[in-house]
């Protein structure tokens, strides 16, 4: 026995050189010597024969069939995940964007609901601008046109367009049919409401403080608003039952 | 499933393509739900547990790292997620009767044989489940999953010596146990 298990590479007790058999370290040959030698030792081989039979026994072990529906459930399951918030706004920042702002697409073709809602905003954000500059700025103008209430309450009305600009262009965000009928309609009441204004100014305080009035904002409001009335024009264009 | 293949599709998944994670599922469903079978006895807890994993794995998908292999990080999810059902569940004695029904050309289509080794299988599942669980698991992977003893020791999270360790010893248990148990009856 000592003889072969030397030869075997091993000089280890028999029951270590088991151990080493049944993790697979022992190569065929030093495994049939291992047999061999353990013939004359009635007691290990014993032990070697029932854990070769469980060893073995183990690895036939069929295997178990999944339940059937398993890959639905996981799927299901998976569907019905709702990202972390973070990983939502990580999502909503790292999304590709056109940021091109091609105003000539305003005077050719059709534009979308998100398209022409831009261009609303920015008027908006335009007004709410100047609103801000008149409420913080007009006392220091001076003069007696001050007093007069009607331009006293010019910034708050430029706040309120910039307001209903803003407001026009989430509207027109749903891209529908009512969102087109609603924003041609206050297009043209914005525009006519800015030129009420200005001849609300005239005869209130006078030719030469309209005028500052006018190219503050009523004339650049009036073009901004012809400019979004042909957008909306553009984007009604889409529901031609209008 | 190759490496390149795998790494495609958990790229795909990464970019928001869910339903390619039904590939991950169809590929390693039987693993590790023969594994979670395996450790719990259950078939039950077996059907829970595997949903978990999947679930758990595609929630983590980005924090895999591609230098490992996929299966070995996916069984060590596995692995934790049955280590704390095992620390709060009672034992299930479910009757292992699926065991005797597959594989075509296998011992398993003689009723007789299947008989036979039908009842050394419950015999060495009943006992199976006697080992404590870092044994049980170290055998289960072992023999039943015929996995490497680097892959076991990397899933197990120990040594390549201690995973061996813990097959032999589990080998002993189960000898031990067959005997006694086969003597009770």
């Amino acid at each position: 026995m000592t003889k072969d298990l030397e030869t075997a590479g091993a000089g280890e007790p028999l029951e270590k050189l088991m151990e080493r058999a049944l993790l697979d370290e022992l190569s065929p040959e030093e495994k049939t010597l291992l047999e061999r030698d353990l013939q004359g030792m009635p007691g290990l081989q014993e032990k070697w024969r029932e854990l070769e039979r469980v060893a073995t026994l183990a690895r036939l072990t069929p295997p178990v069939e999944p339940p059937a529906d398993l890959d639905a459930k996981v799927m299901a399951r998976i569907e019905s995940l709702r990202p972390a918030l973070w990983v939502r706004v990580r999502e909503f920042l790292l999304q590709p964007v056109d940021t091109r702002i091609d105003f000539a697409k305003a005077f050719s073709g059709s534009l979308s609901g998100s398209e022409c809602s831009f261009y609303f905003i920015m008027a908006g954000f335009y007004f709410l601008i100047v609103g801000l500059i008149l409420m913080f700025g007009l006392g220091r103008f001076g003069g007696e046109w001050l007093m007069v209430k009607w331009v006293r309450m010019q910034p708050h009305i430029v706040l309120v367009t910039a307001v209903w600009l803003v407001v026009l262009g989430i509207f027109i965000l749903r891209d529908g049919e009512v969102a087109a009928r609603v924003a041609r309609i206050g297009t043209v009441a914005f525009i006519g409401l800015l030129l009420l204004d200005a001849v609300a100014i005239h005869f209130t305080a006078g030719f030469p403080v309209a005028l500052v009035f006018f190219f503050s904002f009523i004339g650049t409001g009036v073009l901004t608003g012809l400019f979004l009335a042909k957008i909306v024009w553009k984007h009604r264009g889409k529901y031609a039952a209008l | 499933m190759d490496w390149k293949e795998q790494n495609e599709i958990i790229t795909r998944v990464l970019g928001g393509d869910r339903s390619a994670y039904t590939q991950v599922v169809n590929r390693y469903k039987g693993p590790i739900f023969n594994l979670a079978f395996r450790m719990t006895g259950s078939y039950h807890d077996a059907d829970d547990l595997t949903q978990e994993t999947f679930l758990k794995a595609y929630v983590a998908l980005g924090k895999f790292k591609g230098e490992r292999k996929f299966f070995t990080w996916l069984y060590t999810i596995s692995l934790n997620l049955i280590r704390n059902h095992l620390r709060g569940a009672k034992p299930a004695p479910e009757p292992l009767e699926a065991l005797c029904s597959s594989e075509p050309g296998s011992d398993f289509e003689n009723p007789e044989g299947c008989a036979i080794r039908g009842e050394e299988f419950r015999l060495l599942d009943l006992c199976v489940r006697k080992l404590t669980p870092d044994v049980r698991e170290a055998v289960v992977l072992r023999f039943h999953q015929g996995l490497s003893f680097e892959d076991i020791a990397e899933i197990s999270g120990c040594s390549l010596s201690a995973a061996k360790m813990k097959v032999y010893r589990g080998l002993e248990k189960l000898r031990s146990l067959m005997e006694e148990t086969t003597r009770e009856r």
